[in-house]
Parts: C-alpha cells; sequence; structure tokens
C-alpha cells in the first residue's frame, strides 16, 4: 500500500514537474540546425537580448537592496522598539503577501501614474505643467516591488531579532561598546542567516517578476517580458532558452549566497535572555515612532483602498475630472448581472479551487513520504517537490506549453493545472509543518489498541493534520484566485480568468469594472487570510 | 468535535464544486429551427455547441453580438478580444487553431493571412450585395464595418483658425507637444501611418515621407498605448490634436461629453474595412459558418451602427442607420490597400525602432 502510494506520487511528481521542464529543456536546445546552442548564442549576442538580461539582472538586484533596507527596518522597528501600535502593524506588513501583485500594479497607476491621482494633486498643488515624476521604467517597476517583496526580508529578520541575545548586547555595552559596534559586531551577525535567506527569495522573485514589467514597465524589457514577447511570435526554442537562462540566474545567486551563508554561519550558545522590546521613554521619540508606524499603515492601506473606492466610481463618468465624482453600485450589478462579466470570476473561483484541491491531494501523501518515512528516493521526492518554487511563474507557464500542448492546448484544464504546479511546493509545507508536529506516538497508540490503518489515519491523524491542510488549501487557492503571469501565457476564450477580465477592463477604460473585479478577489482573499489566522489558532 | 464535522462538510462540498467545475458539456446543440415540410431536399446543418471568436472590437460590442446570435441559434458564443496580437494569434495557432471566427481588424491584416493560408473560404447570403471593395475576390474574407480614421482636437484649446489644413501642417512648430497619438500596437494607428508614407511614396517619395514622419513624431508628445488614456488625456487638455476611429471620437463626444470635433484635411483619411473570417481547419466550422453569416447580415449591421456608430458596408444596413452616417464629411485617402498589406509590417517596424522616440512612449 505504501509503496503503492509512493509510485503513484513519483508517477504523478514525474509527469507534470520533471517531465515538463526536461522538455523545456530539450526545446531550448532545437533549433534549424537540429541541436545546437544558437538560441543560447542569439540570447547572449543579440543586443536587445543582452539589454533585457542586464535589465533583469539590475532589477533582481536593486529590488534585493531596497526589499532589504526596508524589510530590515521595518523588523527592527517592529520588534525592537515597544511603542503603540506596534501589534497591529506587524500582522498589517504582512498584508502584502496575499494581495495579488496585478492588482497592487494598477492601484498604483491609478494613484501615482501619469494621470494618477496623486501625481495630479501634486501637479496642481505646485502648479506644474509636467508631471513630478513617471511611474514607468526601472523606478516604477522598483516602486512596485519595495511594497510588495519587502515581505521576506521583513519576516525572517523579525524572527531573527526576537532570538537576539540580551546578555550578549548587554556584555558588550557594558564592556565600552558603541552602539555602532554593538549594531555591527553583536546584531548584525545574527542577522546574517535571516538576510541571506531572505536576499534569495527577494531575488528569484525580483527576476521572475512579471506583472510590473509587463504593465508599467514600458520600454524596460526583461527576460520574462522577452518570453511573452518570444512565445506569442512563436519562437518556442527561444523562449524555452530564455527560461533556462532565467532559472540559471536563480541557481547561481543561490549558490553563490548559500556558500558565503555556510562561512558566516555561526552556532550561538544557549539563549535564554530573549530580548525584550525596548521601552521608548522620551515623547518626542515616542511621537516619531508613531508617526512612521501611521504612515506606513496609510501606505499600505492606500493602494487596497483605492481598489475599493474606485470599484463603486460609474461608468463612463470619469474622463476629465482628476478624482472621481460619481458613484454607484453599477459595476458590481454589472458582474452579478451579466453572466458575460461573472464568468471570469467564476472560472477563477473554479480553477483556484481544482488547483488548492489538486495540491493538497498531492502534498498530504508528500509530505507524509518526506517526514514520517525513511526511502532511499526521499532526495528525489524533496527536489521534485521543491523544483516549481525555483520556476518563476513564467517558466511554469513555457514548461505546460512543451510538456502538455499537444494534447491539452485550448483545453479548460491547462491553466488550473499551471496553478497546481506552480503552487505545489507552498501546499507542501503547510502540510509538513502540521506532520512534524505529529508525534508517531499517537499513531502506534491507535494502532496497538486495536484500530486499523485506516481508521488510524481517519481517526487521529487526519484530524491532527487538518489545520495544515486547510491552510494548504487556501493557500493555493488565495494566490491562484488573482494569478495573472501564468494566465498571461495560457488563457483561452475557454478559460479566461479574472486578472485578464481586468487587464481587458482597464484597456477599455472600464476602470470602475477592473476595480470592482480587483475588489472582489480582494475580498475573497481577505476572508481566506482571515480563516487562515483562525486556522493558526487552532493549531496553537 | 464539532470542528471536524464542519471541516469534512466542507471538503465534500467543495470537492463537489470542483468536480461539476470541471465538467463541460460537450453535446452538440441542434438548430432550433423548425424545417418547412417543402425543403425536404436540404439536410438541416447540426451546429457545433460552442464557437470561439477572436476579435478587436470592444467587449459591449462583441458581446452584443454574441447574445443575440445565442438567442438565436442556442450556440455559445466564447470571445477573447486581442486588439493589436490578434493576427499574431491566430497565425501562431495555424496548425492547431484555437479560435473559429476572426471577427475584427483592419483588411490588410486579412489578406495578410489569407496569404499565409489560414482563413477558409465561405460565402455568406449577404455576400452578393457587398461592393467588391469590401471583400475577398475568393470569399476568404468580407468587410462587414467601415472605419474612418480622422484627425480630431479639444473645441477648447484650438481655435478654428488655428487648425492644420493638411497632415503637413502638423510639422509645423506651433504644434509642438500638442499632438499625442496611437503607438504602433494600435491597427489604426498603423493603418494610419503606413498610408501616409504610401501616400509620399505614390507622390513624391518614401525618403521624403520618413522625413515627414520623423517632423511629426518632433511634435508629438506622447504615444499611447491606449485609446482610452489618450481620449483621457485630450479631455484633461493635456494635448490637443490626436487621431482616432470615427466611431471612438464620436463615443467620447457623445457618451462622455468630450468637446472634440473632427477636422478635414487636404489629402484625407483612410477608411478601414473591419473584416470577419472563417478560420480553416477551425474546431467548430458549421458554428463559425452561421457566426459569419449572422455577424456580417444587414441587421446587425445596422444594430452596430445604431448601437455603436459602426458604418456598414451593406446598402441595406445604411438605410437603417444613423443619419450623420450618411451627412457625416471628410476627405477619403486613396489607399492601395494590398500595397499597404505587403508593406506595412516593415515600414511599422522602421518607425518603432528608428523614428520614434521611445522616449514619448506612456505605458
Amino acid at each position: 500500500m505504501k509503496n503503492l502510494i509512493k509510485l503513484v506520487l513519483l508517477a504523478v511528481l514525474v509527469v507534470f514537474v520533471l517531465f515538463p521542464s526536461l522538455r523545456t529543456l530539450l526545446v531550448s536546445f532545437q533549433t534549424d540546425q537540429g541541436l545546437s546552442l544558437l538560441n543560447y548564442e542569439y540570447i547572449f549576442k543579440t543586443e536587445g537580448s543582452l539589454i533585457a538580461i542586464k535589465n533583469t539582472l539590475v532589477m533582481g538586484i536593486l529590488t534585493v537592496f531596497i526589499c532589504g533596507f526596508i524589510g530590515t527596518f521595518l523588523a527592527f522597528f517592529v520588534h525592537y522598539f515597544d511603542f503603540p501600535f506596534r501589534k497591529i502593524l506587524d500582522r498589517i506588513l504582512l498584508l502584502p503577501l496575499v494581495v495579488p501583485g496585478l492588482i497592487i500594479v494598477f492601484a498604483f497607476v491609478q494613484l501615482y501614474g501619469e494621470n494618477g491621482m496623486v501625481t495630479k494633486t501634486l501637479e496642481t498643488i505646485f502648479g506644474l505643467r509636467e508631471p513630478l515624476y513617471h511611474l514607468s521604467g526601472l523606478p516604477g517597476i522598483l516602486l512596485v516591488h519595495a511594497y510588495t517583496q519587502y515581505i521576506y526580508f521583513y519576516m525572517n529578520v523579525s524572527m531573527a531579532v526576537k532570538e537576539l541575545d540580551k546578555s550578549v548586547i548587554e556584555a558588550s555595552v557594558n564592556l565600552g561598546a558603541s552602539p555602532f559596534m554593538v549594531f555591527k559586531s553583536v546584531v548584525i551577525p545574527y542577522l546574517k542567516p535571516a538576510l541571506i535567506s531572505s536576499s534569495i527569495l527577494t531575488f528569484m522573485t525580483g527576476i521572475g517578476s512579471f506583472s510590473a514589467p509587463n504593465i508599467i514597465g514600458g520600454g524596460y524589457k526583461v527576460l520574462t517580458t522577452q518570453i511573452l514577447l518570444a512565445k506569442a511570435n512563436l519562437y518556442m526554442n527561444l523562449a524555452a532558452s530564455q527560461v533556462v537562462v532565467l532559472f540559471l540566474f536563480a541557481m547561481i545567486y543561490m549558490g553563490i549566497a548559500r556558500h558565503y551563508e555556510r562561512k558566516v554561519s555561526f552556532t550561538s550558545g544557549v539563549r535564554e535572555h530573549l530580548i525584550e522590546p525596548v521601552k521608548i521613554k522620551s515623547k518626542l521619540a515616542k511621537t516619531v515612532m508613531v508617526m512612521i508606524a501611521l504612515s506606513v499603515i496609510v501606505m499600505i492601506f492606500l493602494p487596497i483602498i483605492t481598489i475599493v473606492v474606485l470599484s463603486f466610481v460609474k461608468p463612463g463618468t470619469w474622463m476629465i475630472e482628476i478624482y472621481p465624482k460619481e458613484f454607484g453600485l453599477d459595476n458590481y450589478i454589472r458582474i452579478f448581472t451579466r453572466s458575460r462579466s461573472l464568468a471570469p470570476f467564476m472560472n477563477s473561483l473554479k480553477m483556484a479551487l481544482l488547483a488548492a484541491l489538486l495540491a493538497v491531494s498531492v502534498a498530504v501523501p508528500a509530505a507524509y513520504i518526506t517526514t514520517k518515512t525513511e526511502t532511499r528516493l526521499k532526495p528525489v521526492f524533496e527536489f521534485l517537490l521543491m523544483l516549481p518554487f525555483a520556476l518563476p511563474a513564467s517558466a511554469i507557464a513555457i514548461n505546460m506549453i512543451n510538456g502538455f500542448s499537444s494534447v491539452l492546448l485550448g483545453k479548460w484544464v491547462m491553466l488550473p493545472l499551471a496553478y497546481f504546479i506552480s503552487m505545489l511546493p507552498m501546499a507542501v509545507r503547510s502540510v509538513t509543518i502540521s506532520y512534524e508536529r505529529l508525534k508517531d506516538e499517537y499513531g502506534e497508540a491507535s494502532i496497538n489498541l486495536g484500530a486499523g490503518r485506516v481508521r488510524t489515519f481517519m481517526r487521529i491523524v487526519f484530524p491532527l493534520i487538518a489545520p495544515g491542510i486547510w491552510s494548504g488549501l487556501l493557500l493555493v487557492f488565495i494566490r491562484s484566485l488573482g494569478e495573472y503571469t501564468i494566465s498571461t501565457f495560457l488563457y483561452t476564450a475557454g478559460n479566461r480568468p479574472i486578472s485578464i477580465a481586468m487587464v481587458n477592463s482597464i484597456f477599455e477604460f472600464e476602470i470602475g469594472l477592473a476595480m470592482a473585479y480587483g475588489a472582489l478577489v480582494l475580498l475573497l482573499t481577505f476572508v481566506g487570510s482571515g480563516l487562515l489566522k483562525k486556522l493558526q489558532v487552532y493549531v496553537e | 468535535m464539532n470542528n471536524k464535522k464542519i471541516i469534512s462538510f466542507l471538503l465534500i462540498t467543495v470537492m463537489m464544486f470542483g468536480i461539476v467545475g470541471c465538467t463541460q458539456q460537450e453535446e452538440p446543440v441542434q438548430e432550433p429551427t423548425e424545417m418547412p415540410e417543402e425543403v425536404v431536399e436540404e439536410v438541416p446543418v447540426i451546429l457545433e455547441d460552442k464557437v470561439v471568436v477572436y476579435s478587436t472590437h470592444g467587449e459591449d460590442m462583441i458581446a452584443m453580438v454574441a447574445d443575440e446570435f445565442e438567442k438565436e441559434t442556442g450556440v455559445t458564443v466564447e470571445f477573447i478580444n486581442l486588439k493589436g496580437e490578434l493576427s499574431e494569434r491566430v497565425e501562431a495557432e495555424k496548425d492547431n487553431p484555437q479560435a473559429d471566427v476572426m471577427f475584427g481588424g483592419a483588411s490588410n491584416l486579412f489578406m495578410d493571412l489569407k496569404a499565409k493560408d489560414v482563413f477558409e473560404p465561405f460565402e455568406p447570403e449577404w455576400a452578393g450585395s457587398l461592393d467588391p471593395m469590401f471583400k475577398d475576390s475568393e470569399n476568404y474574407w468580407f468587410g462587414t464595418i467601415k472605419t474612418p480614421v480622422v484627425l480630431f482636437y479639444n473645441t477648447e484649446m484650438v481655435d478654428a483658425e488655428d487648425l492644420p489644413d493638411d497632415w503637413i501642417d502638423l510639422t509645423n512648430e506651433k504644434y509642438e507637444g500638442q499632438l499625442i497619438f496611437r503607438n504602433a500596437l494600435s491597427s489604426s494607428a498603423r493603418v494610419m501611418y503606413s498610408a501616409l508614407l504610401q501616400q509620399y511614396e505614390k507622390n513624391s517619395s518614401l525618403e521624403e515621407g520618413w522625413e515627414f514622419m520623423k517632423a511629426m513624431d518632433k511634435n508629438t508628445k506622447q504615444y499611447f498605448d491606449s485609446g482610452s488614456l489618450m481620449m483621457q488625456s485630450i479631455g484633461r487638455k493635456e494635448a490637443s490634436i490626436s487621431f482616432s476611429t470615427l466611431n471612438d471620437i464620436l463615443d467620447n463626444k457623445i457618451n462622455n461629453n468630450l468637446p472634440i470635433e473632427i477636422v478635414d484635411l487636404e489629402s484625407g483619411f483612410p477608411v478601414i474595412t473591419d473584416g470577419i473570417a472563417v478560420i480553416k481547419n477551425a474546431p467548430h466550422p458549421e458554428a463559425a459558418k452561421a457566426f459569419v453569416e449572422f455577424a456580417g447580415s444587414a441587421k446587425i449591421q445596422s444594430m452596430l451602427a445604431n448601437e455603436f456608430n459602426r458604418m456598414p458596408t451593406l446598402p441595406d444596413a445604411y438605410a437603417q442607420s444613423p443619419e450623420w452616417m450618411n451627412e457625416v464629411e471628410f476627405t477619403v485617402m486613396d489607399v492601395d490597400w494590398v500595397d499597404l498589406s505587403a508593406k506595412q509590417s516593415e515600414w511599422m517596424q522602421k518607425w518603432d525602432t528608428e523614428i520614434k522616440d521611445t522616449g514619448k512612449d506612456v505605458k
């Protein structure tokens, strides 16, 4: 039985994860003259392509620095000091993790774009003829990244800050070290592992980013948008080799970072004296801290509020003025009364549900095998389960085309399958955590007491890992609902998702309608993450 | 353990929803028309259950045609609006077509694609009364909408005496920063730019044409990806002169109350023919033909004329169209569409890379 499950699981992973990736690798070497390196030569020799590569790396590295700075600052701000609102701020700072990138980009365009409300307001206030800034190209992309991707640094550094050893800090202060010295010689070494692993994650999401470069990138070409271009022009071999190059960049960065990490890693003694948040005594400092906290909260909520407010703008009423004036429920009425407007929403719901169910049904046995059994194949499983994580969404989409276009091209199921593959690692992780908490003794006891294996699983194991399953299900569902990159590559007339409907509405200048779609996704996202929070409480 | 019960109940409902979601109906739908007894010799055509349409038309317009078609035939219409990517997508899927009908796009795109063998010839009943200039001689495609692309201006920003008389006037320095246009992704803009180049090639030299384009680029403030954003920019007085399709101009003037008017120019404006065609090896060939028959009919042409200001190609449809369509006056540019179709890609590639100042792109 166990072997059968292993076999089936291995087959599923090989078919859906390994095979399409290998196909892409093969396709990347196919040229008119048989297998050769010509595609790669083209990528590294053509000027336009070289610019895209350079741009991609610049974008990735700058994203790491900017997000590293913001994330680390916020982590210290929230966890090192004690001031009002810090608990709420901590939770709010995690919000951009669940809001779909596409929605953020559109909110930014409405606020800071050429005709954005903030841009126009500043123009009016200062009586300018030209906008103060342009939300396009690299700066625009980086602004969006700063907003959405500081989260890895924030989460990892927060954890490290909480584990700082108070006694060491106090000792060095007593020995006469200046605050700067303390920071440099005591605090930084503690943070280094967190900084390095966050920088890997941030770099990978940075170079794989698609929504921002595609929508506001303008002339700033990067690999992900070039891949779409190559695919649209039917140069699948070129697209495949661009995917491989993108993947290699991620791997090289990871290799370098890991190497460096090994050099700096150190184990500290027993940490008995965890730091407590430093109480701020000076009134002035306290005010400043609260001001910073409030402005961070405003920054985070502004795009979300923008989406919600604009979703109520009456169609056709917002052409000349800077701010919309007429509001109503028209856009929502349209979505829920016209079947064609409702279709993308319902379709995204179905696809996200299917993707979530598939991901969980693979994750449950997979996490079991990697945590609870000893098998020689374990590294193989681990590799296959984590491979999609290292692949940017555009790579997953190209893999799908290379792997399954002969059977599945134009079929409805292509999109949910792609969502499932790309989000499988997320589901596996959340189920794995539950398994790790599950003590083997429970199951053994149940079996010793005479319950069968099935009964043991249903009555003992399942209830204990259920929270992990649920959070995996919710996470995949939330992320699939507003997914944009994979959708752009793979959607057809029969499975147009909500993200594409949003983009279409923007192009038709149905801003209100687009925002109403966005607001619906946000609503479901927030309900979902609310449930996730409840689950965490239930687990603890 | 109430929680467990709730969880398992939810899981079951979720799974059922998921399964229902995956099943798609594939049974063919019979055309719900009752055959009169005399017409026995004609075997009733069985239409497939759906038809997939790739289009450049606006969501509202294509949805209206689709809904009417569904009402009449019971065939589900699935469509996507691909704008400037339409012809590439149709061509890309040539070996494995995903769509049945290409609806919309300028006639030169259709000529291009016909040469690439992506269409299936089919003659609808109404084709007989169509002027030969609006259709393919071998029935590969038909024009169902006439789309003039004309110059317009914000009446609150430019006085009548300051208006240009001809295209060349737009290179005058008094228009510097006053012009905004669409970029080469817009099919109407592609036609406009290429038609202008063609005029130069015909009347003087192509070289002069490029010089003119370069001079006009100098006066251009911005190039837009989206027609609506461009209109918004004119509405907000960020620039005063632009060109667009006549229906778009009227739509914004009437429905969005923009203070805009068209300007006639001496060398005139190209009138694009928007076409429709059945795609070769379409997955739903019968439904595709039925859709073309329907979407090009006089009934639908006049409906689009009245609802969306789209000028019909069929004389029958003209009779029931809004009055302005008979009254509107502008000079028609003499465009050689076959020649244009052959040269457009190359010219636009050059314009995009060598002529246009990419710093003026708005995303």
